[in-house]
């Protein structure tokens, strides 16, 4: 076999002029394993045939990566389901590919080559089928290995898959896990532990019992990422999620019933949640806490006073926030709640679903840093109570002009714009007051291009405080 | 002497004196001494911090008994690179001969570079025999754009202010990949000789993404790699591996 494919035409060739190299051939093995590991497994495995050197390439990536979408009318992983029938649709001298005869071979020819000293370091298998999953249990087995360095699968199966327990025991090196699917997690009683795990990522995965969760978390002594989408099937769910380590939390609870929350973890620079019902949510100290965006559910009869401050209390801390609907509800219908100050605050998203002008005056006389506003009333219908809010919004103007928006305010964006009086009125006083705003976006997704043209006009008619203020509309 | 020694810093001003080389002392109590680099050079300490080449922020305790040329008691050297802004530049000499004169925060992208450094053996010009200064200074692009978002720590504003999803990062990314092939793959190499991951992977990825959706004929064009397989060759390979080509 030819060592090296690399090619130079001579300037004097009468077919090509130009000096012509095939670099990448010449690039080492490792590479081009390197680039191949880029691709999913198939597309490797064609570069087989692209020349001699590329023969075995295929085999020295330490990652599989097997996606059933891939494989499209020839998927079905048990041989009994090619009917006759199904064969005549086909050329009868073409070989028909099962999935799990796909999977096997490659394993096979991967060890062929190198007599299993490249072991596999990421697996990566997306499975969606109604036969039985054993060929999965098999793979998944056999990529347990103390090499293992990310796991990633995805399994759709009209019933659960049993994750094997020598997982727990077995894969030392992980550094990625992510489940998804109807999978069981069913750890030892013995310790584990997975010293380098750093991401976990867990949508609609089972928990053998109520301490499955929490013994996961404990043996992940470098924890950072956490991403969890979790049904709450049962009753009396207690999620605690303590880990010194955490930096990025991303919750989301579907549910069918009530389920507590407890997040301590000091470290946490990110957090979106949604699901959580602000009665059962319970946070920690979060004072490294960068970005937040969150919601909570809310009995709207109830008024949360101190559950809200606390809430909101743990997040003072962000430099950036997004507040969605239920939450600013939350907010609008508690009472008696002193709002802490958001000093670091440079960035807020406010999504309104009822809006209650005091409300939204008291948080921005809270947050004395803000540059950046973004105002969303998209998907809200409103009262036509013009009036009222007219005079709210010309008393919040006139009277104590909010610090941010008179001193730091640079960009504003109102999303949903419907070119209502108040609004346009609101925009306005922004634009008069905001002595150093550099852009004001306007945008609506229900108005149509004449309605845009008469709005835009009349906001381009507006004095603004500002010179250096660009007033757009998207 | 004993007395109230503690750290022991030298700043070195070599570059700023044009004949004899002087370092400057700083005693714990402030003041400051000005001195040939010969006579410092009297105190052993201070010749091996001298000789090591970077002065880190290291303090070393140490109580001198000291008979330098001044009157001074217990010296503490200080490190003069804090006063040069903040910023301790190296030199980087490309193959054909051009330097590059960059913050050495930015040149420590490349764990390459970094391990020289470290190991103090740069003597503040690191040659790259294996990198042109047309491709070293793309690299150098690259690795200050990196640095600079690695220290940017506000939020990013555009997921909320508009509707891409882009990271303005990854756009700057996608852009600097747009060059030829011979310039992709050059930036391959140094990536790997320099070794500087984000670099690596970008340029692997981006090769990889021109052999996305593409048939074997196709890729071979787009690469110019020429087809060695005798036609029994091919169909074996093609057999073996049957349902890839499907």
């Amino acid at each position: 076999m030819a060592e090296s494919t690399s090619k130079r035409l001579k300037p004097t060739d009468p077919e090509e002029a130009t000096v012509v190299e095939d670099r990448i051939s010449n690039l080492p093995d490792s590479l081009l394993c390197h680039i191949l590991s880029f691709l999913t497994t198939k597309e490797a495995v064609v570069t087989s045939i692209l020349s001699s050197r590329w023969t075995t390439l295929w085999t020295l990536v330490p990652k599989l990566d097997f996606d059933s979408n891939e494989f499209g009318e020839i998927f079905s992983s048990d041989e009994e389901e090619q009917s006759p029938n199904h064969q005549d649709q086909w050329n009868t001298n073409r070989y028909h590919f099962t999935f799990a005869h796909i999977v096997s071979r490659v394993w096979a020819l991967r060890d062929r080559s190198r007599n299993n000293a490249n072991p596999i370091k990421h697996f990566r298998l997306y499975w969606r089928s109604d036969s039985d999953p054993i060929h999965v249990d098999t793979w998944v087995r056999t990529a347990i290995t103390p090499d293992l360095e990310e796991l990633d699968l995805f399994i759709s199966h009209p019933k659960p898959f049993n994750f094997p327990s020598t997982f727990f025991n077995y894969a030392k090196s992980l550094l990625v896990l992510k489940l998804n699917g109807k999978i069981v997690l069913n750890p030892p009683s013995s310790s584990f532990g997975f010293p380098s795990l750093k991401t976990v990522h867990l949508v609609n995965v089972r928990f053998a019992n109520g301490n499955t969760f929490s013994k996961l978390l404990s043996c992940c002594p470098v924890l950072q990422n956490l991403y969890l989408q979790i049904y709450i099937r049962d009753r009396d769910n207690y999620f605690k999620i303590i880990v010194p380590t955490l930096k990025t939390l991303h919750l989301v609870f579907l549910r069918f019933w009530d389920c507590k929350l407890e997040i301590n973890a000091p470290a946490l620079e990110y957090l979106y949640c949604r699901g959580c019902s602000i009665e059962d949510i319970l946070l920690g100290n979060l004072s490294n806490l960068l970005e937040a965006d969150v919601t909570v559910d809310h009995d709207a009869s109830k008024d949360y006073g101190k559950k809200i401050r606390d809430f909101i209390g743990a997040l003072s801390n962000v430099k950036s926030l997004q507040l969605v609907s239920n939450l600013t509800e939350c907010l609008c219908y508690a009472t008696e709640t002193d709002l802490p100050m958001f000093h670091n605050l440079t960035c807020l998203s406010i999504h309104i679903g009822c809006i209650l002008w005091d409300v939204l005056l008291n948080l921005l006389h809270r947050a004395p840093n803000l540059a950046v506003l973004v105002f969303n009333t998209e998907n809200v219908e409103w009262y036509n109570f013009d009036e009222e809010y007219t005079s709210i919004i010309v008393s919040m103007f006139y009277g104590d002009v909010p610090m941010c928006i008179s001193s730091h305010l640079q960009t504003f964006h109102f999303k949903g714009f419907k070119g209502s009086t108040y609004e346009l009125e609101f925009v306005e006083h922004i634009l008069k007051t905001a002595r150093f705003l550099k852009t004001m976006t306007v945008s609506s997704a229900r108005m149509n291009s004449e309605e845009k043209v008469r709005v835009l006009k009349e906001l381009l008619m507006f004095p603004r405080e500002s010179r250096t203020c660009q007033v757009a509309f998207l | 002497m004993a007395s109230s020694s503690t750290s022991v810093v030298v700043s070195n001003k070599e570059k700023e004196n044009k004949n004899t080389k002087k370092v400057t002392l700083k005693s714990s109590d402030g003041e400051s001494f000005e001195v040939d680099e010969s006579v410092a050079m009297e105190s052993q300490t201070i010749k091996h911090i001298i000789e090591d080449g970077h002065y880190s922020s290291l303090a070393l305790s140490l109580s001198v008994k000291t008979t330098m040329a001044s009157s001074s008691t217990s010296v503490v050297v200080s490190n003069k690179e804090k006063e040069n802004k903040n910023t301790k530049k190296v030199t980087l000499k490309s193959s054909d001969g051009e330097s590059f004169e960059v913050d050495e925060s930015v040149a420590m992208e490349s764990q390459t570079i970094k391990h020289i450094i470290e190991d103090g053996c740069a003597n503040n010009e690191i040659p790259l025999p294996n990198v042109t200064s047309g491709i070293l200074s793309r690299v150098i692009e690259y690795c200050k754009k990196h640095k600079e978002a690695a220290g940017e720590s506000e939020p990013s504003v555009t997921s909320y202010t508009s509707n891409s999803t882009t990271n303005p990062l990854t756009e700057w990314d996608t852009e600097f990949v747009k060059v030829d092939q011979n310039t992709l793959f050059d930036l391959i190499l140094a990536a790997n000789y320099l070794d500087i991951k984000g670099l690596l992977d970008l340029t692997c990825k981006t090769v990889a993404d021109m052999m996305k959706g593409k048939t074997p004929q196709e890729i071979r064009e787009t690469f110019h790699i020429k087809n060695d397989y005798t036609p029994e060759e091919e169909a074996e390979v093609r057999k073996e591996n049957q349902w890839a080509f499907e």
